[in-house]
């Protein structure tokens, strides 16, 4: 077996008879001497040991094409940059969203003053991340701020918002007036010049 | 070493331990096919892919029942027959439960392996149910191509604490009980890769108990939790968190590793099975940029883990250094439990 590992680091694998996880031992090691662009072969003719093989390309800057011929298969596999693997990357790692140019505002911490009111603006903030498309900013002014806060009860739905690319940004007069600067836990302090040029640029604004 | 050659279990196998398992979405099909069984002493039935069945007996007890089984994981007959019995005693304590009774189950090749063997196994077996406290008290044997030994327990639990993995609360921090790596450390080990010391601290947590977790569980009043097997960290917790309608976020720099677990999964020996519970866990998971070996390790395949906890975040620090107190030095928070998303796992 160690014999086998020392011969067969290069361009080309003979992986044939191996049990796994070794033909992709072998492959890592050749693929980490590539350059971007460069190939390298592997022969092999257990089909579990190839699929890992491919599955394991498939995650680490690598494409692989697959022959058969009798029981063994040949990959070639092509060595990627992180340009090209971006373009060919599985979906479903991704979040699908589309940012639209409109921006949310909200200058009370909930929408009406009742439990009703408390109840809509949870659900309304558990809502967003399905509109499409997804606002570009949220902005929170005078009451809103409270929303961004410690033991806010909508605070990691608008954490998740800002994760997904949504810029949250919270007017820093109001910070200021009502001394929470310590207690924010999401987006960023902005102040009125920033926040009226976001207003004034956006194509719509909306205002529950 | 004596003077006899000591006979490899591990010659004997291709995939050991619980990496034996059927893939995770193929059995969640077969179980769809079966009827639902529900009644009102059923506690915890298989809807939920629980660790274990619960069935209530009277107001102050409830029956816990569980069975596993798998090929050798290890090359010594003893050590395999501890791990085999660790391993099926956990379902029990990922409950909440105290077990009480067990039932050997072995399937033996009786023309290849020599009998010696058997009684090893099961003299491993005997000793780490005894450590539980618990009774072996009869068995099974039949005649077969690959030698399979397990155990069949029954444990008790009083049916106001049962812990479940449908249960996890938003706000709630992730505590795993031991480190990971079995499974690469396994197939490190059959080709020649792993050092003695690392291997036997992997043979070590294998034969741990899963007592401590339990028993700390109980003592905070945590009412979620899984055992951490075949199915891996991730897919284990996956199954965590759709029975609890929760959004489970690792921070995968947290994990804990055995020694020697990193370096192999770097070389590439990284165990099929890893592969299989990733086919499982993907379309449910986000995985942010993490270090591609981590993110397997986290899939790796475990034989007779450790406990996956859900506990409120003021009881976690003294949790964990009650687990460090008993033995369980690689104890740590690894994540937390968040609103629900659109993804179950999402790893950091």
């Amino acid at each position: 077996m160690k014999e086998v590992k020392s011969h067969n680091v290069g361009k080309s694998i003979d992986a044939r008879g191996l049990l796994c996880p070794k033909p992709l031992i072998l492959t890592k090691k050749s693929l980490s001497k590539l350059h971007v662009g460069e190939q390298m072969e592997v022969l092999i003719d257990n089909v579990t040991a190839k699929n890992n093989i491919e599955r394991f390309l498939a995650d680490n800057y690598a494409k692989a094409e697959c022959t058969e011929e009798s029981g063994t298969y040949k990959l070639t596999i092509t060595k990627l940059s992180s340009e090209q693997i971006k373009e060919i990357e599985e979906p479903v790692y991704q979040v699908p969203l589309t940012k639209g140019k409109h921006v949310y505002v909200f200058k009370n911490e909930r929408i009406a003053d009742d439990e009703l009111g408390n109840m809509l603006t949870q659900g309304f903030f558990e809502t967003i991340k399905e509109i499409n498309p997804l606002p570009e900013k949220i902005i929170f002014y005078h009451k809103g701020v409270n929303l961004v806060l410690e033991g806010s009860p909508v605070l990691e739905n608008i954490k998740h918002l800002e994760s997904l690319g949504i810029e949250i940004l919270i007017c820093g007069n109001c910070v200021e007036y009502y001394d929470v600067k310590e207690k924010i836990r999401v987006g960023t302090v902005s102040n009125a010049y920033d926040i009226l040029t976001a207003l004034s640029k956006a194509h719509h604004i909306v205002s529950p | 070493m004596g003077k006899e050659k000591k006979y490899d279990l591990l010659e004997s196998v291709e995939n050991g331990g619980c990496s034996a398992k059927l893939p995770a979405q193929k059995l969640a099909e077969i179980l769809l096919t079966l009827p639902k069984v529900e009644h009102p002493a059923l506690l915890v039935g298989i809807d939920t892919h629980d660790d274990a069945g619960v069935y209530k007996i009277s107001d102050s007890i409830a029956l816990i029942q569980t069975v596993d089984f798998f090929p050798p994981i290890c090359s010594d007959a003893y050590c395999f027959g501890k791990i085999a019995a660790a391993n099926a005693l956990s379902d029990v304590y990922a409950m909440g439960g105290i077990p009480l009774t067990a039932l050997n189950l072995m399937m033996f090749p009786d023309e290849k392996i020599p009998l010696n063997v058997f009684s090893d196994i099961l003299a491993g077996g005997f000793d780490k149910v005894k450590e539980a406290g618990a009774l072996i008290v009869g068995g099974h044997t039949i005649n077969d191509s690959t030698l399979k030994y397990g155990l069949a327990v029954t444990g008790i639990v009083h049916p106001d604490r049962v812990i479940t993995n449908s249960n996890a609360q938003q706000g709630d921090i992730l505590i795993l009980t031991k480190p990971l790596g079995t499974g690469i450390l396994t197939a490190g080990k059959k080709i020649g890769e792993v050092s003695e010391d690392d291997y036997s601290e992997a043979l070590f947590t294998m034969m741990q108990l899963n007592n401590h977790a339990c028993e700390m569980m109980q003592k905070f009043g945590i009412k979620c939790a899984t055992d951490i097997t075949g199915f891996s960290l991730l897919g284990h917790a996956l199954k965590m968190s759709l029975a609890s309608k929760a959004t489970l976020s690792f921070n995968s720099q947290s994990v804990p590793l055995l020694k020697g677990a990193y370096d192999l999964v770097d070389m590439g020996c990284i165990p099929g099975a890893a592969f299989r519970n990733m086919d499982f866990v993907k379309e449910f998971c986000l995985f942010e940029k993490i270090d591609y070996n981590y993110k397997m390790i986290m899939l790796d395949a475990q034989t007779s883990g450790g406990i996956l906890m859900t506990v409120p975040p003021k009881y976690a620090n003294d949790i964990i250094k009650e687990l460090h107190n008993n033995g369980l030095k690689s104890a740590a928070c690894i994540g937390e439990v968040i609103a629900p998303s659109e993804k179950n796992i999402i790893v950091k």
